[in-house]
């Protein structure tokens, strides 16, 4: 089987809150770079271990290079160099407004504007956006062979995509329009805003909102005035990349039901809008805890090592190895209920480690799975 | 049952540690002990209507249970019932709100979508039946960890961007309940892993920010420790071709534990003492019968502070 990224330049992975998405992000970067690809790994909000064993000690729009001397104690010989880097959605988002704001000072206009501060690091789908926007940058920039990224955790897989869209549909939206017409007919970026105030509608908003964050938040939109171009041509580019060839999707999970129910949920929204899906990553499949089905003989053995314990001791053996019997077997039960049902599609399963897979050692020795 | 204002309880933490199944949990402990409960979803998409096997609620509130009434809120539906009672008349709120434009607009407003949900939650905390409060207890399954500070935060947000008028008012009211000791506490919920108890601190450090008082922290998915005289009789089996599975699940699960006791030490020291344990259910799917297991699990509120 060719491994997971063969004939793409950049794999998507996604995934609900909590599958280990980022872990998988990393580990899967980490034998793609061991198979000798230049590769960056862009990661959101990693655990502190792992942010730390990757050397990402803060935010920054900067790849940092993994330094390959970290990785060879535990096995992993890197044939090509590895990156990682953790966007800063604000940071993104200024830099979009310094490059496509027509004078430096509108640019400050805009960064300092108090809706646009709520709009750049808190509305919904920023990070989205922002995590899309810095990959369009680094993708084009030529310097990676593989691009892994890893998406925020969300509840469906279309507040990734469609994020540049939204974008995009916000500064087309009507809103805009009619905001921008009496200014136009005025000839100037005037504050005929003040219109605002005997506006019926707007005094109703007012009424509701206070008629100071009307006039920031008119001040913000028309303030893009001579950017709609820019970001329109960019946002369409940054799309056109999520659909094109160079790029597919792994889906990433764990072994909770429910976190399974949202894996095939994304697949099917994927698929919706034919974008490829790749594979899938089921990560910490507990091991099962016997290896034959003969059960009375193993119990009678367990048995004979327990029942010197005192009473109290053996049933607290006993319940836990009920309870990880059951576990394991419905893990089990899990991942053979998913090979079914993707058939021939490629699923790599992760083994549970002992402790959350945040350090080096732990992606060393997942990474075996992709290669 | 008394005159006081209900009390607030407010569920929150990492997304995936079992928030919204502590939420009807605590609901159900309060409904069984005879106050009248009030369970809300934020933007829930109904799901604590499926977890308790109920039909949807949506914004439509409803008792569910005896004593279990429960809402779904959306802030298009406070922001229309808010409005409502604002402009006071709804061909005003048609003429208005009903313009694709404006609710656009609206969405840019910082915090007001938080701020009219929490005025929700805070209506019916004011609410009046047969004279007295029409809830003893509110429980809110509030968003995860930067959602959740985000919506605790509206109030001020408003406070500080909105001139004096209704909404500022409005703002100041549902502040002043949020921040009472008496009336909220924020209960954070967190299993023993990294990321949660991290997330934990995040919202621990957030809501002394904000005044809100920090209420029982959950321990969910805790496991108890493994007798050490009992991991030792099972030594022998470690490379026993049969059974070497068994002693290294147990030896995985004892590891695991204990760093996720570690982690627990990252929180603050009466919180960690004083927390609410919920054991691991790996027993069959998570539904009612699961969430009525926990619920008799909880210990009384009065053993637990006023939350």
């Amino acid at each position: 089987m060719p491994p997971l990224w063969s004939g793409r330049r950049v794999i998507v992975c996604v995934g609900t809150g909590g599958v280990g998405k980022t872990t998988v992000s990393a580990t899967l970067a980490v034998a793609a770079a061991a198979a000798g690809l230049r590769t960056l790994v862009m990661t959101i909000d990693p655990a502190r271990r792992l942010a730390h064993a990757l050397g990402l000690t803060r935010l920054g729009n900067t790849e940092h290079q993994i330094d390959a001397a970290l990785l060879a104690p535990y096995g992993v010989q890197l044939t090509a160099p590895l990156w990682a880097m953790m966007p800063d959605v604000k940071r993104t988002f200024d830099d979009l407004i310094h490059r496509w704001a027509p004078t430096p000072e509108r640019a400050t206009q805009i960064l300092e504007n108090r809706i646009y501060q709520h709009f750049s690091s808190a509305l919904a789908g920023s990070h989205e956006y922002a995590a899309v926007e810095k990959l369009y940058e680094v993708y084009n920039s030529g310097k990676y062979d593989l691009i892994v990224l890893d998406t925020p955790p969300s509840q469906n897989a279309m507040d990734f995509l469609d994020a540049p869209g939204r974008i995009i549909d916000f500064l087309e939206s009507d809103a805009l329009q009619w905001l921008k017409r009496p200014t136009r007919l005025a000839g100037r970026l005037s504050l005929r805003l003040l219109d605002v105030g005997s506006n019926f509608v707007f005094k109703s908003i007012g009424k509701l909102a206070g008629t100071d964050t009307l006039r920031e938040l008119t001040e913000f939109l028309l303030g893009f005035q001579g950017m709609y171009e820019g970001f329109r041509e960019r946002s369409r580019a940054v799309r056109a990349l999520l659909r094109s060839t160079d790029l597919a999707f792994v889906l990433v999970t764990a072994t909770a039901p429910s976190q399974l129910r949202a894996m095939w949920r994304f697949r099917d929204e994927l698929e919706a809008q034919d974008l490829p899906v790749r594979g899938v990553v089921l990560n910490r499949l507990r091991a099962p805890l016997l290896r034959t089905t003969a059960q009375p003989h193993l119990d009678a053995r367990l048995d004979a090592l327990l029942s010197p314990l005192p009473a109290p001791t053996a049933n607290a053996m006993r319940n836990a190895i009920a309870e990880e019997t059951f576990l394991a077997a419905a893990d089990a039960a899990a991942a053979s209920a998913l090979r079914d049902r993707l058939g021939t599609r490629p699923l790599i399963t992760l083994p549970e480690l002992p402790l959350d897979a945040h350090d080096l050692a732990s992606l060393a020795r997942l990474h075996q799975a992709f290669l | 049952m008394t005159n006081a204002p209900p009390r607030l309880r407010l569920i929150t933490g990492k997304g995936g540690v079992g928030k919204t199944a502590v939420a009807a949990a605590v609901a159900l402990s309060e409904a069984r002990a005879g106050r009248r409960t009030l369970l809300c979803e934020i933007n829930g998409r109904d799901r604590l209507a499926g977890l308790l096997g109920v039909e949807p609620v949506g914004y439509a509130l409803r008792e569910v249970f005896d004593n279990v009434s429960l809402i779904d809120i959306n802030p298009r539906d406070a922001i229309h019932e808010y409005a409502l009672l604002t402009l006071r008349f709804e061909a005003l709120y048609k003429a208005v709100f009903e313009n694709g434009l404006v609710r656009r607009f609206l969405r840019l407003v910082p915090s007001l979508s938080e701020l009219v949900m929490l005025g929700k939650i805070w209506f019916h905390a004011q609410e009046q039946a047969h004279g007295r409060p029409r809830y003893d207890v509110i429980v809110v399954d509030a968003p995860a960890t930067g959602h959740a500070l985000a919506l605790l935060g509206a109030p001020r947000a408003v406070q500080n961007t909105v001139p004096p008028g209704p909404m500022r008012e409005n703002a100041r009211l549902i502040e002043a309940m949020l921040t009472d000791p008496q009336h909220t506490a924020l209960n954070v919920v967190t299993t023993p892993e990294d990321m949660p108890v991290t997330e934990a601190q995040e919202l621990l450090q957030g809501a002394a920010a904000l005044g809100v008082r920090a209420g029982t922290v959950f321990i969910n998915s805790r496991l108890g420790p493994l007798p050490a005289e009992g991991l030792a009789a099972l030594r022998p089996l470690a490379d026993d071709p049969e059974l070497a599975g068994v002693h290294r699940a147990l030896v995985m699960r004892e590891a695991k534990r204990l760093a996720g006791e570690e982690h627990l030490q990252r929180l603050p020291g009466p919180l960690l003492a004083a927390a609410q344990s919920l054991p691991r259910l790996a027993t069959g799917p998570f539904d009612r019968s699961a969430v009525e297991s926990l619920a008799t699990l909880l210990r009384p509120w009065q053993a637990q502070g006023v939350a």
